[in-house]
């Protein structure tokens, strides 16, 4: 009897510092999961975060300036709202693609000799490889692309905003892009990008010229577009 | 009596052997273990450095995610306080139509929260996507995005945002390995993009795309749901400074 309880006792002893030895063990790994990886992705949530507040910031004291001054004017002891509303409203019709604007740029010329076609896809991938490259304007054919924009193509023609053009036509897409980095690097990405596409296109007879263009005027979205509707839109308070 | 005390005998035998049995094995895991840990013990103030930097790091980012809320919310209350500032100055009823423009141009900038009946949809990479059986459009891309996005503004689409931010005019959409970098934020799936517009024009263009219908094949095996109603899109101020994408843009006058 006293054999059997002491054995029982050992087993109990042994199990419960194999239990403590097995909670250390999955302590540590996971804590062994924890890989110089995690952590610079953690690093970098951190400075995004970081960005983001800083960002806010500052955004939430223009808006306390911003609401200054309308104080100050319902008051009646300062005048300036007028202007500040003014300049408001230019920056949001700038950022909406509403306002004609200038700056040094590129142009992308397209054409697609016969018997190829333009394609919706080249265009696109263009626009959005621009996009990328931090492109802050875009036109093609000189419509606007604004958030709402579509480049497609049905039958012979490419409609972008609502407005066809010949399939057959050169296309010409603008870009207002930083022009601190337009000759060191955002012409030989989008020369890269041009040698894919032609691959891509092999067999077809098409010509894609890139250029840096000084002073390079992008027009604004025209009010008759489609894009230029918000009818279906329901600002939340 | 005697075939009692053998039977009895037997089974203190057979519990004897189990309990050895198990020792054995108690013992053996025991002696693993030890190992193990001795063998981790070159290793362990490495371990511990990392994770004890990995706290100190998750402890920031969640006070900066914190402080992140509360600016957000203190923005809506200053945004709200313009609007009602705007409502009650003497501008609005002597130059009614500067404060029209001002709210119509922000809402085509994206710049207010706005709501309206449209359309949610949620893709997901094929499930279980291997790299060498699977093709590579088992999984969305950018340019799967930004194509959905194309058909949907051709289908009159008034405002969209993709994974909870708003779809601007010139929007950074772009891979980075196998997850999409939109803006400054990185994106993994369940990618989900909502639309307001007409929802029939938009349903049907989506349903009868050909390019989707492929990937989304059980062949593919791109996972793609819809539903519609009632649908909130944010504004782009919620996570970016609109300020800082307008830099390059000198506004010139119309001419035309």
């Amino acid at each position: 009897m006293k054999i059997r309880f002491g054995r029982s006792t050992f087993v109990i002893v042994i199990c419960i510092v194999l239990g403590i030895l097995l909670a250390l063990q999955m302590k540590g790994l996971n804590r062994k999961s924890v890989t110089r990886d995690s952590l610079q992705e953690l690093q970098n949530s951190v400075i995004e975060y970081q960005k983001k507040n800083q960002d806010l910031d500052r955004r939430n004291n223009q808006l306390h300036d911003y609401i200054r001054t309308l104080e100050n004017e319902l008051s009646g002891s300062e005048t300036g709202a007028l202007a500040k509303i003014i300049e408001e409203k230019e920056q949001y019709a700038i950022f909406a693609g509403l306002r004609k604007v200038e700056n040094d740029g590129v142009i992308i010329s397209l054409t697609s000799n016969a018997p190829a076609r333009m394609r919706d896809s080249v265009l696109r991938q263009f626009v959005n490889e621009l996009a990328s490259l931090g492109a802050q304007a875009v036109s093609i054919n000189g419509e606007r692309k604004v958030a709402t924009t579509e480049i497609r193509a049905n039958d012979d023609q490419i409609i972008i905003n609502g407005v066809r053009f010949d399939r057959n036509d050169t296309f010409e897409i603008r870009a207002i892009v930083n022009p601190d980095s337009i000759d060191e690097y955002i012409i030989p990405y989008l020369e890269n990008v041009r040698e894919v596409i032609l691959k891509e296109l092999e067999g077809e007879n098409w010509t894609i010229t890139i250029k840096h263009e000084k002073k390079l005027v992008i027009p604004a979205l025209r009010e008759d577009r489609i894009a230029y509707q918000n009818d279906l839109l329901v600002p939340v308070e | 009596m005697h075939s009692g005390n053998s039977t009895d005998h037997r089974s203190s035998e057979l519990l004897r052997q189990e309990i050895k049995l198990l020792l054995f094995v108690l013992l053996i895991m025991f002696g693993i273990s030890i190992s193990v840990m001795i063998k981790n013990i070159g290793t362990h103030n490495e371990v511990e450095e990392i994770f004890s930097q990995y706290e100190a790091i998750q402890n920031e980012l969640n006070t900066l995610v914190h402080n992140n809320e509360s600016l957000l919310r203190q923005q809506k209350t200053l945004e709200n306080k313009r609007r009602d500032l705007l409502d009650s100055l003497e501008i609005k009823t002597k130059r009614p139509e500067l404060i029209q423009e001002l709210r119509s141009a922000r809402l085509l900038a994206g710049l207010e929260t706005v709501t309206g009946i449209g359309l949610t949809i949620t893709m997901n990479d094929k499930e279980g996507y291997d790299p060498l059986v699977d093709k590579s459009d088992a999984l969305i891309h950018d340019g799967t995005i930004t194509y959905i996005i194309n058909l949907l503004n051709g289908a009159g689409a008034r405002a969209l945002s993709f994974n909870g931010t708003r779809i601007t005019a010139v929007p950074q959409i772009y891979c980075i390995g196998p997850t999409i970098l939109f803006y400054s934020r990185r994106l993994a799936p369940p990618y989900v993009i909502i639309a307001i517009g007409p929802i029939e024009e938009m349903l049907a263009v989506l349903e009868t795309d050909r390019y989707l219908q492929r990937i989304t094949s059980n062949e593919v095996g791109i996972r793609m749901e819809i539903q519609t109603g009632q649908v909130v899109i944010p504004t782009f101020s919620e996570y970016e400074n609109f300020r800082e994408h307008i830099t390059h843009l000198e506004a010139t006058r119309n001419e035309d």
